[in-house]
């Protein structure tokens, strides 16, 4: 019986080619707007969890001042000194690396080959904290740590600039009036949570940067790793309480530094991606719904055009059911391509945009199946009425019709 | 001429000698359209018994019920009082499924204008009672073409309603109206839209498919000389049964205009 009914469907259908192609537009264009979006949101998404994860889990960033960056106003809080980070690493429990930075920027020149970049000083504990893996070479020696020699560690940026391909390792390069020697160089990263270039680093002992360009003991930046055994919040407070102490911070005062968890970082951009694909799911639903009400107003039409072929199907001898199930079928048959070729669109779409928004594709059937179903039922919930109609139909009247 | 008679088995109530039970029986049928003011009696107690294997044709002016009754007859509307026996089935008493599947069952219907599926072929319309009866595509294909067959329009089966003449359409609705083997064929002015000689075309392959298929006819017409044709002529007057004539003639005259 289904399957005479879905014959007379798609007969009915493949008669009016346009009409039919014209009624499921609106749930072609809600389906693959869906499709779409949700597919690139997901993309985005894993795009900004990838670059949150570079920035190193189960990682607490240690700056001075309230807030990102320093705060305006008022005398600047004092940088940490070097007493300040070993006293994190002998005191605070569950910390696997503490590494100090401090920055710089300058030139670096390698004979005629130029190139701008950052000068990072911490320690090993930094390549820890970052889960940073070199790609040759090695870390620095206790020695060339506390001795602040004239050895580096670089991006893969700066290699490519300096030294296209020749292997750096051993090799010198001078950066501002520093002649240094490059001991390694780092694993690509790419693009940054900020869209900063991650790989655009030179990274030296924290003392040759401190004496040779800050030209004093401070210390920019804390990044405190993580034991993943232990609550990150638990060690962020016993952080924030000892740095207090430290810097004789009491009462109700307000702290002159702030902790950040990139955990936090990660919540919050994924929360606005996620915010984003919602709004967008939600103006896509809304033309899923005029789509229905697209197919609801050409069935009703259809019914009127075809009273007197009900009228024959009835005198023939089809009873209620048949002819409402027929129209119904029509409904959903009708919702159901338009709803494939939504979802085709919508590959093709999102396949096509993905690169140019520079987000990966990731192809999620859940979100394909669940806009398909839709459709279904949007055929089943608009194709009732209609249907009902065509079905209460009295055959003498329908007969007699035009 | 004792068994023409008992074939001609149609009698207004109260005459001649009870027999058998007749194919149809209509008792005291009365329908009224309307309420109130506007109300219209449309019959007001008609009895009729129709034979099976009669061919009947029913006539009289415009309003005197003869649509009426056929509508009940085929099925399609049920009587305001009265009893209506087919087939042994109290069809007063039946909701519009039970009528819907008794039609299926044992009717067709052949209308004054055609009534074909438009862009449909001809064999999909003739077809279409099949489809409902949920034969297979194999058996529908052959059933419908034999049907087909019989009206002489095997070769034009996938042709559609725009590509064939008024005579052949009609001819599919027969084909269509007798592919299901049906007890009773209804017509309803079935040469109304048909000049003569596709009048008579038609008439012929009624009576062909009544005298050989034993099929009984129903007919409604205007015109006396397609009512020549019927072995029944049923005479209808301000919503009752004037006068039924028995045409001892009938198949004689066929013979003579053929």
């Amino acid at each position: 019986m289904l399957g005479t009914t879905l014959i007379l469907a798609v007969r009915e259908i493949r008669r009016h080619l346009l009409r039919s192609f014209l009624t499921i537009l609106g749930i072609v264009i809600g389906v693959s707007a869906v499709v779409t979006m949700v597919t690139l949101g997901k993309g985005a998404t894993a795009a900004v969890q990838t670059q949150i994860a570079s920035l190193g889990s189960n990682l607490l960033q240690v700056r001075p001042g309230q807030g990102f960056g320093r705060g305006g106003g008022g005398p600047q809080p004092p940088d940490f000194k070097e007493e300040d980070v070993q006293a994190i690493r002998d005191q605070i429990g569950g910390v696997t690396a503490v590494a100090p930075q401090a920055q710089s920027t300058g030139m670096a020149v390698r004979n005629a080959a130029n190139w701008s970049t950052t000068i990072n000083g911490t320690t090993n504990d930094y390549f820890i904290a970052q889960q940073w893996q070199l790609s040759t070479g090695r870390i620095f020696t206790r020695a060339e740590e506390q001795a602040g020699k004239a050895v580096c560690i670089i991006g893969s940026t700066v290699q490519a600039n300096l030294f296209r391909r020749e292997d750096p390792i051993g090799q010198r390069f001078r950066i501002r009036d520093l002649s240094c020697e490059v001991i390694g160089t780092l694993a690509t990263r790419g693009q940054g949570g900020f869209g900063n270039d991650q790989d655009d680093v030179v990274i030296m002992p924290i003392k040759t940067v401190q004496r040779r360009f800050t030209g004093n003991r401070d210390i920019r930046a804390i990044m405190v790793a993580v034991d993943p055994a232990y609550d990150t919040a638990t060690v962020q407070q016993s952080t924030q309480q000892l740095l207090r102490e430290r810097r004789r911070i009491t009462g109700d005062k307000e702290d002159d530094f702030n902790i950040f968890d990139t955990k936090q970082i990660s919540d919050t951009l994924s929360g606005t991606t996620t915010i984003l694909t919602q709004i967008v799911t939600a103006v896509a639903a809304i033309s899923l719904l005029v789509g229905g009400i697209g197919i609801m107003n050409i069935m009703l039409v259809s019914v009127t055009e075809r009273t007197r072929e009900i009228g024959i199907r009835l005198a023939i001898g089809a009873v209620a059911r048949e002819v409402l199930m027929q129209f119904l079928v029509e409904a959903v048959a009708l919702a159901c391509l338009g709803g494939l070729i939504g979802l085709l669109i919508g590959l093709i779409a999102s396949l096509s945009l993905a690169p140019m928004m520079q987000v990966p594709f990731l192809f999620d059937p859940r979100i394909n199946l669940i806009a398909f179903a839709i459709s279904a039922l949007i055929g089943v919930v608009f194709g009732y009425f209609p249907a009902r109609r065509a079905a209460s139909l009295n055959p003498i009247d329908a007969l007699r019709h035009e | 001429m004792a068994a023409d008679s008992v074939r001609v088995a149609v009698s207004a109530a109260g005459s001649g000698a009870p027999m058998a039970d007749p194919l149809i029986r209509l008792r005291g049928v009365t329908k009224t359209f309307g309420s109130g003011g506007a109300m219209f009696q449309a019959l007001k107690g008609v009895d009729l018994d129709i034979a099976r294997g009669d061919f009947v044709a029913v006539m009289g002016p415009s309003g005197s019920g003869k649509s009426t009754t056929m509508n009940i007859l085929g099925c399609l509307d049920v009587p305001t009082s009265g009893h209506f026996l087919f087939h042994g089935h109290h069809v007063e008493a039946l909701d519009r499924d039970q009528r819907a599947l008794l039609r299926r069952r044992y009717l067709g219907f052949v209308f004054q204008g055609f009534n074909l599926l438009a862009r449909t072929t001809a064999l999909e319309n003739v077809e279409l009672p099949l489809l409902y009866r949920g034969e297979d595509r194999k058996t529908r294909r052959e059933v419908g073409m034999a049907a087909l067959e019989k009206v002489g329009l095997a070769q034009w089966w996938d042709h559609t309603p725009a590509e064939l003449s008024g005579g052949q359409q009609q001819r599919v609705a027969i084909a269509r109206a007798i592919v299901t083997q049906p007890d009773v064929l209804l017509a309803d002015e079935p040469t109304g839209n048909l000049d003569t000689e596709r009048s008579i075309e038609i008439m012929e392959l009624l009576t062909g498919l009544n005298r050989q298929s034993g099929i009984t006819v129903l007919m409604v017409t205007h015109e006396p000389d397609m009512a020549a044709y019927a072995r029944t002529v049923v005479h209808f007057r301000d919503g009752l049964v004037e006068r039924v004539d028995a045409n001892h003639y009938a198949g004689e005259t066929a013979e003579r205009v053929g």
